[in-house]
């Protein structure tokens, strides 16, 4: 089998599972992956840099909503928190909301969603995925721009769009109705040309029916280049280590690796740290099926770091594992803590189904 | 929109009759089961939650009541509809459930930890909320519950109690590292005050996995606009934790109309 034609059933195994709302650039992600790991032999890690602060980033984030500046659909006048914690400082009313997480670096707004007029199914197609990508890049690159920096070398990519549908029916089906409440555009991260993957480095977008821009999600941190290059490990090393941690990559009939996207692995500003750099790893989604219904189950995402030396970081379980212990077993579960829930439950019966 | 508000009003005025106020408002009771290993590894084991489930716990008992945390040991039973099936939806005001999930042509069904053991919908005759404690949200990290082929002949009897919403998905759910704290964020946007709908759809949103969110309301004509789809509407979009005992119980045939929403890559 010429390489060609490796690529193209590559690409074939991966349409066949794809999600219709990924770009073509997030699915080219899995093919590139599967194909060459990170395709290269080494990576500089990134520093995440302090981000401005919950508290400042809420103060200018409520003076722009309160402006309008973001916008007619993004527009509210926010008073007190509703709560402020470690975690982040919210402000939540009917007519709007804004969420701060974190060291700033990510927050959550939304404008009136009462007033959103929903599009009936079938009245009007609703706004296509590169009319969705212009929206959006422009309000990233506008209305946005104090808060997500791209500097030279990173990029804004479009990962792709999801829609947000509301539906209801009497209950003989007769009367079923169907209607699109907003569709959201979706963007992450490149630096240096290698993908960010995890829940860090994104922005949603959510736009109306009608294109105006209702909310957004953002997790932008800044990073600075670190000057170490780490050796990362080869195609098969990595796929042996990716195997042992989650899934086989050809199909069977417990799982099905779904998608496969290996770069930078930030894990999202509640897991990020300036003391942690951010290394380099593969992002792998897989599900399962029910043994008796073989319809899916289950789903599961895990990162898997692609360094041949790993760095521990405490937020990362597997990271810490491989870095301690070496290379993960097959089939051998890493130990996440959680607090387990007592056993004693009242119980009547254990019915076993026939 | 404005109609809305006067109509809201005469509903629960026309509803009173119905109507149930949660007995405190101001600390309302949940409890939550969950289970990540399975007996026999009779199904695969999920990494991430205990962590979900006793953060979900940590937010949402700053406010309100922990009635319960179990596993799903022997746990079928609990979720079928009495005031002694011990530690189930039908006890507490919200439930809380994460495990391996699923819809058949009959059925959502809940995996327990036992051998070959689901708690099903119809098959258990789950019918939600006419107990002594008035359920009114039922919360599943499960996988399909809430498939949208054939949602209303799975759910219609477990909301014929009075359940106001049930939260899940349509699809996939994912376990995962950065889904650990779908809980924690999920009651913390309750507690926020935002709509449960939005609660549940902020709180599990993850902009790289796809998250497949969804919920599912009921609505009746039993008011005094005579607009079931309506009435539905208004609750899907806007009960939340803090105001849901203002809301009247639909049970048995005054439910007429099921509706839901969910976020979706097509």
């Amino acid at each position: 089998m010429n390489k060609t034609t490796m690529l193209l059933l590559i690409a074939g195994l991966y349409a066949a599972t794809a999600h219709a709302g990924h770009s073509d650039y997030l699915s080219s992600l899995t093919s590139s992956a599967r194909e060459k790991g990170l395709g290269k032999d080494s990576l500089e890690l990134l520093i995440p840099q302090p981000g401005p602060g919950k508290e400042q980033a809420a103060t200018k984030l409520r003076s722009l909503l309160a402006q309008g500046t973001l916008g007619s659909g993004l527009t509210v006048k926010l008073g007190r928190p509703t709560q402020q914690g470690k975690k982040g400082v919210s402000y939540v009313t009917d007519k709007g909301s804004l969420e701060v997480f974190a060291d700033g670096s990510r927050f959550r707004m939304r404008g009136n969603l009462d007033a959103v007029k929903p599009l009936p199914s079938g009245n009007k197609a609703p706004l296509a995925a590169d009319r969705l990508e212009k929206l959006g890049r422009d309000f990233v690159s506008q209305q946005l721009k104090a808060f997500v920096a791209i500097p030279r070398g990173e990029k804004l990519t479009f990962l792709g769009t999801k829609n947000l549908r509301q539906g209801g029916s009497d209950l003989q089906g007769k009367r079923r109705s169907e209607e699109l409440f907003a569709s959201i555009a979706i963007f992450g991260r490149e630096v240096g040309g290698v993908p960010v993957v995890g829940s860090g480095s994104k922005i949603a977008v959510w736009f109306n029916p009608d294109g105006q821009v209702i909310g957004a999600d953002v997790d932008w941190p800044k990073y600075r280049r670190s000057g170490e290059n780490v050796p990362l490990l080869k195609r098969d090393a990595l796929f042996k280590r990716v195997e042992a941690s989650t899934t086989r990559f050809s199909e069977n009939k417990e799982s099905k690796m779904t998608r496969f996207e290996c770069g930078y692995v930030d894990l999202g500003a509640t897991r990020r740290s300036t003391k942690t750099p951010i290394q380099p790893g593969c992002s792998v989604a897989y599900q399962g099926y029910d043994p008796e219904s073989a319809a899916t189950s289950w789903a599961k995402v895990e990162y898997v770091p692609a360094a041949q030396k790993v760095i521990p970081d405490k937020r990362w379980p597997l990271a810490v594992y491989i870095a301690g212990s070496g290379e993960p077993e097959l089939g051998k579960q890493i130990p996440v803590r959680g607090e387990e829930p007592p056993k004693d439950a009242p119980q009547r019966t254990i019915e076993t189904e026939k | 929109m404005k109609f809305l508000f006067p109509f809201f009003l005469t509903v629960m005025l026309s509803a009173s009759a119905i109507l149930y106020v949660a007995d405190d408002s101001h600390a309302a009771h949940f409890g939550t089961r969950c289970q990540q290993d399975f007996q026999n590894s009779w199904q695969t084991n999920l990494s991430y939650v205990w962590r979900r489930c006793s953060w979900f716990n940590n937010e949402l008992d700053d406010t309100d009541t922990k009635d319960f945390y179990f596993n799903l040991h022997g746990a079928r039973t609990a979720f079928s509809s009495c005031d002694d099936c011990g530690a189930g939806p039908d006890d507490v005001h919200l439930f809380y459930v994460s495990t391996h999930g699923g819809a058949d042509a009959t059925d959502a069904r809940l995996v327990m930890w036992d051998q070959n053991v689901r708690a099903r919908s119809n098959t258990d005759n789950w019918r939600l909320g006419d107990e002594d404690r008035h359920a009114a949200f039922f919360a599943q990290y499960a996988c399909s519950t809430l498939k949208l082929d054939g949602i209303i002949d799975r759910w219609v009897n477990t909301f014929r109690g009075g359940l106001i919403m049930a939260t899940g998905s349509h699809d996939k759910l994912y376990d995962s590292l950065t889904t650990d704290e779908t809980g924690e964020d999920f009651a913390d946007d309750l507690q926020d005050g935002k709509r449960v709908k939005w609660a549940w759809f902020d709180g599990n949103g993850d902009w790289w996995e796809d998250q497949d969110v969804a919920i599912l309301a009921s609505g009746s004509s039993n008011t005094s606009a005579h607009d079931a789809q309506a009435d539905c509407h208004y609750r899907r979009d806007r009960v939340k934790w803090q105001n849901f005992g203002d809301y009247a119980r639909w049970r048995d045939n005054d439910v007429e109309w099921m509706c839901w929403s969910w976020i979706t890559d097509n």
